[in-house]
């Protein structure tokens, strides 16, 4: 069985006033293996955006499945479904996402604050993930003091404290420049290699080619994935622009 | 076509922010109709369809007008300010689109033209329709005779409309120079400025909570009325300082404390809660401040008006105990005599008989009275003639009254020895067991019998301001004789004779029969050669005095009506606009939360703790100023002659409730604005 398993997901978007229907997802078949590292690229309106959602559940599936360790999200309660997302799930945003009302320290604790945990337990677990995101310094400071490449490691650290299944980041590196972009993929290898699962949307070929494997979506379908094998990164990065080519030039399959 | 360019730009503007625009703009005609009314009112022809007290009412209502204008200058101002403040991205993304600051100016110049032509060209409209009403009301109220002709005061409309032209004149200016001094980048960034976390300002804090709690001592520790007037306005300042001060910093304060306590704290039902107040009450603790000065003026104002209007009646019978009351003042202590008394009681009963009428007496009542300044061993000093104002509270009146006209009054029989006095102390004064009334060196000192409960004095106007004893004296004469020595000018009217009677039957109204029984009293001195020369007397009719005080009472009770909703209506617009403020603010945070874990039950729970303790903080601060400033207006309500303070507690209650219960409704309608923003958002 493996970590994350969607099959048939299928998403039409209604417009609020009846009108027109927008088929983000049409069919979508994955798998994701436990310390995997994935990563889905695709033009801009492919529904990278809609499938993340869904698999958080922020947001619901007209058909199909997604189950995370056999467990089917659209089986949730909705009063679980928070709770499902905080113990099970870790976010990364493409705009951080950090609310400017908390230091850094407290918008890293507040999953687990909101799981109960004490304070003494919450900064026992930060320490070593703030000493390896680098952020040690800066956790009593407010989000406005600190550079974006700090913010989004900072919500990288909240996206790890849960100890979470699986860590799913929508365009982590969009905001960040090169260095800062490099600094965080190399984090998220970091961690990779330590066992965490991660899903990344990423509209960057050198983003990708840092993970294990590539989908490619288009018109609401995985329309071809590959896997880095034994390549490095770079020729990764070769294969992985070659199929972004012949994704935008071949148009109809 | 050109030409037309700016103007469209500017009235898509005013359609694109019309949550912003219209509620201003109606606030605008609001303020303008009722300058408009109350000018309208205090012209003299409406001063002329009362009956009395037509001076009086119109002073009221100019003076009421000059608040208006006060409060429209302050409020307009700082709500236009806010609201360029929220538009500033527009006018940045303009400028960045290539639009220059002379074009951004144009812009600006004709939406001030609209909204300002509309609100004045309306304001007027609707000022004239209701002042019709207002007036009918208002003359109703003070009963003069109702009219229903349609008047324009021209000169009111002109005034209004140049009053609030300079008005929009300078914050039309101070818009321009906001938007021309501040660069693009500037603009577009100004509505998320300020997103830096809010230190908490220890020194501003504990400032405002000493100044509160020196401003609350100040007024509950008045003991005399006339210290009360003059504590009043720096009691006010004091607590409006420490309300701004408390909500802005003191609040801050409190949070930070909270967050330092990590139990506290990291607990799922105030993590969210504390932190996102600590940003609210940032932001808006100078709205909620001002909510709360507001909802307090509203609230003293208009429990004080009522109480003075529904408090009419016991106002003129204090003051008037009789129908028709005479006082005569004779210069010399040896005219105050039984004989002379009982010769003048015979120009009353012979004016009665002549006039085939019957009458009450109510009050039949010889004293001599002085001023002076308690110390300390029970000694009463009438060294000091002149008033001390720094030592007011010390000053007590002094009322010396004969043993047998306290009897009399009484119907006791009560004698006392060589040395003993029965003496009377009224609010404010102590109870003595001994007094000593020195003057010149020389002193009088009485030993002091039980007076038991019946005091004549009680409905003695004065004696709830100045505190008063009045000494009842078996030496009457001697006792006048030993100060009449010292008086020197000391004191005027030392010695009076107040008659006071009802008119039960009569074919004459009261003040017919006043008005002769004047001529009557007046021939009665006038032969007797002694008294023609040195006594001299007054008389008020009270039905005739009451119009008066109905007069000034009405129109303050109408002016507080006025001023109540006008101010009510501002502090509703603060409140709206905080919720929208706010709810911008907010929606993007909540989004947040939502990814990070939180569920929908969670959120709506922290917005609602939230939004719960906003609406109460400023309601809380209102009822605590209106308590702690209780006491100190029913001592000021005191020298307006009005003594009910347990009217005056009904109304302010009353007031208060009513008041609480139109906030919620406000607060629940704002809080669905806020609402839909913020789920509005994702
Ligand atoms: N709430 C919505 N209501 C209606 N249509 C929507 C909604 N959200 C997305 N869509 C549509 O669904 C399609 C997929 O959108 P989505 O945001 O998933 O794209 P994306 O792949 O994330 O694009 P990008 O790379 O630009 O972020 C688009 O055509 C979009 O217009
Ligand atoms: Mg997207």
């Amino acid at each position: 069985m493996s970590l994350l398993e969607v099959n048939n997901l299928k998403k039409v978007y209604k417009t609020r006033f009846g009108g027109q229907e927008v088929e983000a997802l049409r069919d979508v078949n994955f798998a994701v293996e436990e310390g995997e590292y994935v990563a889905i690229m695709g033009e801009s309106g492919s529904g990278k955006t809609t499938l993340l959602n869904i698999l958080a559940a922020l947001d619901k599936a007209t058909a199909g499945r997604v189950a995370l360790q056999g467990m089917e999200l659209s089986g949730l309660a909705e009063k679980k479904i928070a709770n499902f997302r905080r113990d099970n799930l870790g976010f990364v945003f493409q705009e951080f996402n950090l609310l400017d009302t908390f230091s850094i320290e407290d918008n890293i604790f507040l999953p687990l604050v909101l799981s109960g945990k004490k304070y003494s337990q919450m900064s026992e677990k930060l320490k070593p993930i703030a000493a390896r995101l680098g952020i040690s310094e800066i956790l009593k400071k407010y989000p406005y003091e600190v550079s974006g490449g700090q913010k989004q490691r900072a919500a990288v650290a909240r996206a790890l404290i849960t100890d979470p299944k699986i860590i799913l980041a929508d365009e982590p590196t969009g905001a960040l420049d090169s260095k800062a972009s490099d600094e965080l993929l190399r984090l998220f290898g970091e961690v990779n290699e330590l066992g965490q699962t991660i899903l990344m949307v990423t509209h960057s070929a050198k983003a990708a080619s840092c993970a294990g494997r590539v989908l490619f979506i288009k018109d609401g379908e995985v329309f071809h994935q590959i896997y880095r094998g034994d390549s490095t990164n770079q020729s990764f990065y070769q294969k992985i622009t070659e199929t972004l080519t012949l994704l935008t030039q071949g148009g109809n399959q | 076509m050109k030409t037309l360019f700016y103007p469209k730009l500017a009235w898509d503007g005013i359609r694109k922010n019309r949550r912003l625009v219209f509620p201003y703009m109606l606030t605008c005609i609001c303020m303008i109709s009722m300058f408009y009314i109350l000018l309208f009112l205090g012209s003299p022809s409406t001063g002329e369809l009362l009956p009395r007290g037509g001076t009086t009412a119109m002073q009221v209502m100019i003076l009421g007008s000059f608040v208006i204008a006060v409060f429209s200058v302050i409020f307009l101002y700082y709500t236009n300010s806010f609201l360029i403040r929220r538009r500033a991205g527009e006018f940045g993304l303009y400028n960045v689109l290539g639009m220059g600051k002379r074009n951004l100016a144009k812009i600006i110049t004709f939406e001030t033209l609209i909204t300002s032509g509309i609100s004045i060209v309306v304001g007027i409209l609707v000022g004239i329709v209701i002042s019709k009403l207002a007036e009918l009301g208002l003359v109703k109220m003070l009963g003069g005779q109702i009219s229903y002709d349609i008047r324009i005061e021209w000169k009111s409309v002109y005034i209004t409309v140049l009053f609030y032209l300079v008005i929009f004149a300078v914050i039309w200016f101070s818009s321009i120079i906001r938007v021309g001094v501040s660069s693009a980048v500037s603009l577009l960034k100004s509505e998320k400025a300020g997103e830096k976390a809010p230190k908490a300002n220890w020194l501003l804090g504990l400032g405002g909570a000493v100044i509160l709690a020196i401003a609350y001592y100040k007024a509950v520790s008045i003991v005399s009325p006339l210290d009360a007037i003059m504590v009043f306005f720096v009691a006010v300042i004091m607590v409006i300082i420490a309300t701004y001060l408390l909500m802005i910093a003191g609040s801050v304060l409190l949070c930070r404390i909270l967050q330092k306590n990590k139990k506290y704290y990291y607990n799922p039902k105030h993590f969210v809660s504390v932190s996102s107040l600590v940003y609210r009450m940032k932001r808006n603790g100078a709205g909620l401040a001002s909510i709360a000065i507001i909802a307090t003026m509203v609230l003293v104002m208009i429990s004080t008006a009522s109480c003075m209007w529904f408090g009419s009646q016991d106002m003129i019978d204090d003051r008037y105990p009789a129908d028709i009351n005479f006082v005569f003042r004779f210069d010399k202590s040896e005219l105050m005599t039984e004989e002379n008394m009982a010769y003048l009681r015979q120009a009353f009963e012979d004016y009665r008989a002549e006039n085939d009428s019957t009458t009450t007496t109510v009050i039949d009542l010889p004293y001599m009275e002085m001023s002076g300044s308690e110390e300390d061993n029970n000694t009463i000093n009438f060294d000091k003639s002149d008033i001390d104002a720094f030592n007011v509270s010390s000053m007590r009146e002094v009322c010396f009254i004969p043993m047998q006209t306290y009897n009399e009054a009484t119907n006791q029989n009560i004698a006392l020895d060589d040395g003993e006095a029965l003496v009377f102390s009224s609010k404010g004064a102590k109870e003595y067991d001994t007094i000593n009334l020195t003057v010149d060196g020389k002193s009088r000192t009485y030993k002091c019998v039980n007076p038991g409960t019946e005091e004549i004095f009680s409905d003695y106007y004065l004696g709830n301001i100045i505190p008063m004893i009045s000494v009842v004296v078996s030496d009457y004469s001697d006792t006048m004789k030993f100060f009449e020595a010292s008086a020197n000018d000391r004191w005027y009217n030392m010695f009076t004779w107040k008659y006071s009677f009802d008119l039960n039957d009569s074919s004459m109204t009261a003040a017919e029969y006043a008005k002769g029984l004047k001529e009557a009293v007046s021939n009665a001195l006038e032969e007797k050669s002694e008294l023609s020369e040195n006594c001299w007397y007054y008389y008020e009719e009270r039905e005739y005095e009451a119009l008066e005080y109905v007069a000034l009472n009405g129109s303050v009770f109408f002016i507080g009506i006025v001023l109540s909703i006008v101010f009510i209506l501002a502090a509703v617009l603060i409140i709206y606009y905080k919720q929208i403020s706010e709810g911008y603010e907010d929606a993007g945070r909540f989004e947040v939360m939502k990814k990070v874990g939180m569920s929908k039950k969670e959120i709506k729970r922290s917005i609602n703790s939230q939004l719960l303790v906003v609406f109460f903080i400023p309601l809380v601060f209102a009822g605590l100023h209106l308590a702690f400033a209780f006491p100190m207006i029913s001592k000021i309500l005191n020298l307006f002659g009005l003594f009910n303070t347990g009217l005056f507690m009904m109304t302010t209650v009353i007031c208060f409730i009513a008041f609480a219960i139109f906030y919620a409704v406000v607060y629940k309608v704002t809080s669905n604005v806020y609402y839909n923003i913020v789920t509005d958002a994702k």
